[in-house]
């Protein structure tokens, strides 16, 4: 089993299972490119470093990345938007108790820096969950977001909003 | 972690040769220079707390795709960027909605009324709280809004433009039509309605466009045309519609041509009587491809069929509620319809028409046609129209006399049934003749209150029986006393003879209205005498005058 380091930006160091990491389309470039998967390299000493992903959030997402083992990597970009996407309960789960934080945000980021897209599209799905049904404010107020909006450009987006009257 | 620097990341790497997938750019060197281990860095600007406003705008833009357009109205007030990516987002016509159906129809109350079907998840986005709501019997809500005062043909058209208004903006907000109806009957081919339509419906995109109509004739070809022009459909399907693929090589020859000019494509579905007689379709097959082969016009004909193959026909044409799941559904499956003892279902190489998505309530020709001549008769009961017998295109085939000359292609079977038609009303006509007593009246009667007498009496009725229970009330608070009773009684009585007295009333002028009736029945056909007269004085004169003059015979012979 080959083991391949990854280097968070607090320094800690988490070894990975080679195959845990074709899910990441970033470090699979990052691996064919430095010819990693050669037998004559020796990918234990060259970590690879992630400043952009701090230890927990990495660690979050190598748990996600071992639950999903297998699971069928979505190739390119065009997804289809208008299919229902469901977000299945261990994720659900998985996700919860960072919900309304930055930790989840900071672990969608992550999925999108590291092209882990499964994550990146149940992730979003997941935050775009918490909206559902909720007005602007509201939804500020439960995810902690200051409002940059003056009283009156508040005022005229309602207006806007209100189009068919 | 960094949000709002996201795009001015540069990954400052050595020796990679390759773009990151979000957009991180990648300093190149040889590849293959060194295999020993390489210091990675990456360079960042400083640290930042992340929250919703300033996550990079790709994930935003993943976020509102997932939470759909159906709420995008409250991304826009999140943040400033949110607001400007939620605006981009609705820009792009590919993320809005699509609309099922759209239908331009008369009500009951000869309303006009705009229905509009899409899925339910949407009703917040189309805004559309104040509209009529169906019962849901799927995932689609089906909504209407009325749009203007009823229609009369004797009155002006009446629009509200502010609810236009509202309908444009809301029809604005789909991406697609899939499907459009437009229901001809009942607006008496009125241009300001077709225009009003036409400018609701400017600029959107439009798959199939199912006109019911009554004959295409110039100034309908002329409407449709510029209705067309609006929104440009990619197919026209004309259902149920004999009598506009066979009367239009008379009427307006140059549908097809003008028509195919704007729109791409035409289908037609009706049931031919004639090739009902015969059993086969070739009465129509000679017709249908001269029109195939000049325009690009699919048809498919068939007739008269039992239950089944008829509902798999009008299933091909998506005029059904529901779709068929059975071999009808296909109609390469014409053998399997022989077999069933309905005779041929389509014809050769008849066009194979996807199904459209069909609304909550059904659309059935014979229903419309039925409708149609309903609103007739209610506005010849009103007064509104003129009482001669002259139904739609479609009501007359319901007459479902099948007679030859019904359906022959000039028209004269149509003429001599009408004859038909009126003689026969005059006959019935003159079998009451005992209520109109000796009065010929040839002076001024007004029909419209003749229409609204059982109204009146009616409400008459009502209030006479209202009155009746307050008496009896009444006298059942006093204790039933024998004064109380009679008093209520002799009331009572004077109410039934003044009631007795109106009904008398309105009998004889129901009889003097059938005398007027008669009597002008009686002048026009003097009238048609005299201008038979005139007919056969003029054949004999241009006869005469034709005629080789007549030989001279010589005194000598």
């Amino acid at each position: 089993m080959v083991l391949i380091t990854l280097v968070s930006s607090d320094e800690q160091n988490f070894p990975v299972e080679r195959e845990l990491l074709k899910q990441s389309g970033t470090i699979e470039t990052l691996i064919v490119n430095m010819n990693l998967d050669d037998e004559d390299t020796d990918a234990a000493a060259m970590p690879i470093p992630l400043p952009n992903v701090k230890g927990d959030v990495l660690e979050k997402v190598i748990q996600w990345m071992e639950h999903h083992k297998g699971d069928p990597v979505k190739e390119g970009d065009n997804e289809d938007n208008n299919a229902e996407i469901v977000v299945p309960q261990w994720d659900d789960d998985f996700f919860k108790p960072a919900m309304y934080g930055s930790k989840h945000l900071e672990l969608t980021v992550a999925a999108s820096y590291l092209d882990i897209k499964n994550l990146l599209t149940l992730s979003c799905k997941a935050i775009s969950n918490t909206f559902k049904g909720k007005t602007g404010p509201q939804i500020r107020e439960e995810w902690g977001v200051p409002n940059e909006f003056t009283p009156e450009e508040e005022e005229a987006i309602r207006k806007e909003n209100e189009w068919s009257e | 972690m960094h949000g709002s620097d996201h795009e001015s990341l540069i990954w400052q790497h050595p020796i990679l040769a390759t773009e990151h997938p979000i957009g991180i750019r990648i300093k190149h060197r040889s590849i293959h220079s060194s295999r020993k281990p390489h210091h990675i860095s990456m360079s960042f600007s400083g640290e930042k707390a992340i929250n919703l406003a300033n996550l990079p705008s790709d994930i935003v833009i993943k976020i509102i795709e997932k939470v759909g357009v159906e709420s995008v109205d409250a991304m826009r007030l999140i943040s400033p960027r949110w607001r400007s990516i939620a605006d981009e987002f609705l820009s792009n016509s590919r993320n809005l909605p699509v609309i099922k159906v759209i239908r331009w129809d008369l009500d009951k109350f000869s309303l006009p009324i705009l229905s509009m079907k899409f899925h339910a998840k949407y009703w917040q986005f189309f805004e559309v709280l104040n509209w009529m709501e169906k019962p849901m019997t799927s995932e689609y809500l089906e909504v209407s809004m009325c749009y203007g005062a009823p229609y009369d043909d004797t009155l002006p058209r009446k629009h509200d433009e502010n609810v236009l208004r509202k309908i444009q903006k809301c029809l604005n907000r789909c991406s697609f039509i899939e499907r459009v109806e437009i229901n001809e009957f009942g607006f008496g081919r009125s241009t300001d309605h077709f225009d009003a339509i036409g400018k609701t419906m400017a600029g959107l995109s439009v798959d199939k466009v199912y006109v019911w109509a009554r004959l295409f004739d110039l100034k309908l070809t002329n409407i449709m045309l510029n209705l067309f022009r609006a929104f440009t459909p990619n197919q026209l399907i004309l259902p149920d519609s004999y009598e506009q693929f066979d009367n239009l090589k008379f009427a307006c020859p140059d549908f097809y041509f003008k028509v195919t000019q704007i729109v791409p494509e035409i289908k037609c579905f009706y049931v031919c009587p004639q090739c009902t007689r015969n059993r086969n379709i070739t009465h129509c097959d000679e017709l249908r491809s001269n029109i195939a082969d000049r325009f690009n016009v699919g048809t498919e004909i068939s007739y008269d069929l039992n239950g089944r193959d008829i509902m798999a026909f009008w299933n091909r044409a998506a005029l059904l509620p529901w779709s068929l799941n059975n071999n009808n559904n296909n109609p390469n499956n014409n053998n399997n319809n022989n077999n069933n003892g309905g005779g041929v279902a389509a014809a050769p190489g008849a066009p194979v028409i996807p199904l459209g998505a069909p609304l909550a309530q059904p659309i059935n020709p014979v229903a419309r046609a039925a409708a149609a001549a309903g609103m007739r008769a209610r506005r010849v009961a009103r007064g509104v129209i003129g009482r001669g017998w002259a139904p739609g295109a479609a009501a007359r085939r319901q007459s479902d006399t099948s007679t030859a000359r019904e359906h022959d292609e000039t028209g004269e079977g149509l003429r001599v049934q009408v004859g038909e038609e009126v003689a026969d009303r005059f006959e019935r006509l003159k079998s009451n003749q005992h209520l109109a007593g000796t009065v010929k009246r040839t002076g001024h009667v007004d029909l419209a209150r003749a229409a609204t007498l059982s109204d009146e009496r009616e409400a008459a009725e009502r209030v006479l029986l209202d009155r009746f229970v307050s008496c009896m009330e009444k006298a059942v608070g006093d204790g039933i006393e024998g004064g109380a009773t009679e008093e209520a009684e002799a009331e009572l009585l004077s109410e039934l003879r003044a009631w007795s007295e109106r009904v008398r009333r309105e009998k004889e002028q129901i009889a003097e209205t059938r005398a007027f009736l008669l009597a002008r029945r009686a002048d026009l056909m003097a009238k048609q005498a005299s201008l038979a007269a005139a007919c056969r004085h003029i054949e004999e004169a241009s006869v005469t005058m034709t005629l080789p003059p007549a030989p001279r015979w010589s005194s000598r012979h």
